[in-house]
């Protein structure tokens, strides 16, 4: 079931939220676990049952090595990885295993002849396999008790606003909230102050998916659809607005999430803060898929040694978590590809910063802090937007050609021009507009939403609230449908 | 009791000031005009004019009089039946199909405009095409000019879609506005076209048949609104290019058989029925001409009189 759908808004999102606070606080983690269940069964229902490996595993394995000391742990704690892994592996990486080995056998003439199985990749299966093993990493550490009861384990897995594209919960945080005492998380009473925040936060998530994400994303396919037909111009407008969609597609679908989560009572984790005003790859990847981003530090970059090793296994160790990173967003090297761009990114800032420092130095930028700011965040934007090329495009090849059209192809105004005529009906010229109105009061909403600064008070944030409900109504584009991460 | 109170007062002003942004917005982009049309044709892609065929069709419509057959349907219907043919065999036609018209907008039709006082049959013209798709289209179409605000409202909530919202606010915004003018010839919500074809159709790619549920819900509500009023009803398909998708339209054709078994309903699948030629029969890839419209309404008349099921002509 889609956030954006008449199902979800008009029939799921009000029942299972009134139904919530009309039942006693015992019986809640049930009907939120159902909910969860119904949620994820509207996509494929058989595969919840892969849902449900995962979770008895992780249920035991958390239960045997809270039991068990010495090896018997590590083994307990073996078998889970190999178990999540394996999932992941089967559904997710078989055909592209399978296609690479076949491609380079044929290329050495051998014979292969194993058959991809054909299925269709579970919807959230990264995210919520990487959920269930935060839990038992964090039981085998010490830092989480097992949980006792299957059901409120389940529910910690599926809990259903953060179950197709995170944030990837910790335990500490979710399962605390799950089994929290009167007041609080899953115990928590009818706070009308909470409710309107949570549903605002939805609301300027529904925002940037449907006005933003989506008309940016008509512009984006159209180019990307037809990559012989533009030049520089246009494919450099969809390269932008790109990286406005996935940003607001992601950080939109988050904010629906949290706001979802929120009404009923829970805090989940804040994954995104303005991650385009960073000044350096790293700050972006503290501002970026937040809880992505600490899962590996947590769980792969400080395991492999992190900075505390020589120079060259830290620089290894980077580019291990940021080549990891692109292959858990999908089975296909334009994702690995973009994921050690990120991991160059970092290494490569790291080799130079002294020549940077010099160079800051003698041109005086160390003595003009915000002229520099503004520069590193720009330099820092365009080297994303440089990867973010892989991440959109289907195949290497694809990716290169848009480069090869962008530096080669020429081609101003006329090109947008074609692109406007080619999108039809005005769509670019509402879009764009948007989008410029967007960049500016993006900042200021987000620090709103998450209550960092205060707003209007009164009829003046409701006339604020009620112009966001209008531009969903009259400028929402309604041509999509489902969110980029939930292929991940 | 006192959180939820709050929340329900609270939530009822919000209601009012967002209704009143709203309609203040809609105003405002419908009034301002570039190149001579609303600024909130630009806002998306499903705002069509007010006028023209479908306008004038429901004008010309009386459902005081009596009507021997009606059409509904999408532009095959509107294309493809042609009254004074059937007025040659003493049978008075008027055609209600408009542009993409789905199951979905024809049951809306039908229950605002055909009863059996004023109608002795109904011909309801199917493409495979037109069940495929959300309703959109058509429906933005007829919000804007039918004749019935019923009808109108009732395709918008059943479309489920908060466009739907910005077409009923744009209906009632533009009453006052003249409609334009119809294009080309056309007779009793018939509209006619006499070239032909001048790039040959060439096989296209097969697609798979995706019909969507609501439009098979409505073509139930179709055949439950006839049946309560005893109004005959016949389906239809007129004649498709030799080189379109044969085993699609067996497979259309097979589900809609499914659909009618028991009702008593026939479906008149001429689909390739007809000597026509694929250039000279047709105006584009998918539409009659006028030749194309001529032979393929006398072998309906043919099948119709054949089953029994033509309305007796006037005196």
């Amino acid at each position: 079931m889609l956030f954006n759908s008449f199902e979800f808004l008009c029939l799921f999102f009000p029942l299972v939220t009134g139904a919530y606070f009309l039942l006693p606080h015992r019986w809640r983690w049930l009907l939120l676990l159902a909910a969860s269940c119904w949620f994820y069964m509207a996509f494929v229902p058989v595969y919840i049952l892969i849902l449900a490996f995962t979770i008895a595993v992780d249920y035991f394995a958390g239960l045997w090595i809270e039991r068990s000391e010495g090896r018997t742990r590590k083994t307990f704690l073996v078998a889970s990885i190999i178990a999540n892994v394996g999932v992941l592996a089967v559904f997710k990486y078989w055909n592209f295993l399978n296609g690479n080995l076949s491609a380079l056998f044929h290329d050495l003439g051998l014979g292969y002849h194993v058959p991809d199985l054909g299925i269709l990749l579970p919807i959230g299966l990264s995210f919520h396999t990487f959920q269930s093993l935060s839990y038992t990493i964090e039981v085998y550490r010490g830092h989480q008790r097992a949980e006792r009861r299957p059901g409120v384990f389940a529910l910690y897995v599926m809990f259903y606003p953060q179950l197709v594209a995170g944030p990837i919960e910790r335990p500490a945080n979710l399962l605390d909230q799950l089994n929290a005492p009167e007041g609080r998380g899953i115990r928590s009473h009818l706070d009308a102050d909470r409710v309107v925040w949570g549903l605002k936060q939805m609301l300027w998530g529904f925002v940037k998916k449907l006005v933003i994400a989506d008309r940016c994303g008509a512009v984006v396919d159209q180019v990307y659809g037809h990559i012989g037909g533009y030049h520089t111009a246009g494919l450099l407008l969809a390269c932008y607005l790109f990286a406005l969609q996935i940003y607001c597609d992601f950080s939109g679908y988050t904010d629906i999430a949290l706001g979802a989560a929120r009404v009923m009572g829970f805090d989940l984790m804040v994954n995104f803060r303005t991650p385009y005003r960073s000044g350096s790859i790293s700050e972006f990847w503290s501002r970026w898929h937040i809880s992505l981003s600490s899962w590996f530090r947590d769980y792969l970059y400080i395991p492999l040694g992190g900075n505390r090793v020589s120079r060259p296994m830290w620089y290894r160790n980077l580019l291990i978590v940021f080549l990891v990173s692109g292959l858990w967003h999908g089975a296909n090297w334009t994702y690995v590809i973009w994921g050690g761009l990120h991991g160059a990114y970092l290494v490569l800032a790291l080799l130079f910063a002294p020549f940077w420092r010099r160079f800051d130095d003698r041109t005086g930028l160390a003595g003009a802090p915000r002229l520099k700011q503004v520069l590193n965040v720009l330099v820092t934007f365009h080297l994303v937007l440089f990867a973010w090329i892989f991440f959109r495009a289907g195949t290497v090849q694809e990716a290169f050609e848009v480069i090869h059209r962008i530096v080669h192809s020429g081609g101003g105004l006329g090109d947008v021009l074609a692109l406007r005529k080619d999108l039809g009906n005005g769509m670019l010229d509402t879009t764009l507009p948007l989008v410029v109105l967007f960049l500016f009061i993006d900042p200021y909403m987000d620090a709103l939403i998450k209550r960092e600064r205060s707003g209007p008070r009164g009829l003046g944030s409701m006339l604020l609230f009620a112009a966001l409900v209008v531009a969903l109504v009259v400028v929402g584009y309604y041509g999509r449908t489902s969110f980029i991460y939930f292929q991940f | 009791m006192k959180a939820f109170a709050r929340l329900l007062r609270k939530g009822l002003l919000f209601l009012l000031v967002t209704a009143v942004v709203y309609v203040g917005t809609m105003f405002t982009l419908y009034h301002l005009h570039v190149h001579g049309h609303p600024l909130l044709y630009r806002t998306g892609d499903h705002y069509q004019g007010k006028g023209g065929l479908s306008y004038a069709k429901f004008r010309e419509f009386d459902p005081a009089r009596r009507y021997g057959v009606v059409v509904i349907g999408s532009s095959h219907a509107y294309r493809g039946y042609d009254p004074r043919i059937f007025g040659e065999r003493g049978i008075d036609l008027f055609n209600l199909g408009t542009s993409a018209q789905t199951p979905m907008n024809s049951y809306y039709v039908l229950k605002s405009h055909v009863d059996t006082g004023n109608c002795g049959l109904v011909l309801f013209d199917l493409y495979e095409n037109t069940m495929e798709q959300d309703g959109l289209e058509s429906t933005s179409d007829l919000s804007r000019n039918i004749d019935s605000d019923r009808a109108a409202l009732g395709m918008c909530l059943a479309l489920k879609d908060p466009r739907a919202i910005d077409l009923m606010t744009l209906r009632w915004l533009s009453r006052s506005e003249p409609p334009r003018p119809v294009e080309g010839p056309h007779r009793s919500g018939y509209a006619e076209r006499t070239d032909s074809l001048r790039t040959p159709t060439r096989k296209g790619q097969e697609r798979p048949l995706r019909l969507d549920s609501m439009q098979v819900r409505y073509l139930r509500e179709c055949i439950a609104y006839c049946a309560d009023r005893h109004l005959p009803l016949v389906f239809v398909t007129h004649y498709y290019p030799q080189a379109s998708d044969h085993q699609r339209h067996a497979r259309f054709h097979a589900l809609i058989e499914r659909e009618i078994a028991g009702t008593g309903i026939h479906y008149i699948d001429l689909a390739y029925a007809g000597r026509v030629d694929d250039h000279d029969h047709f105006y584009d890839h998918n539409h009659l001409n006028a030749a194309g419209v001529a032979l393929f309404n006398a072998q309906l008349l043919d099948s119709l009189s054949a089953l029994g099921l033509l309305p007796p002509a006037r005196r």
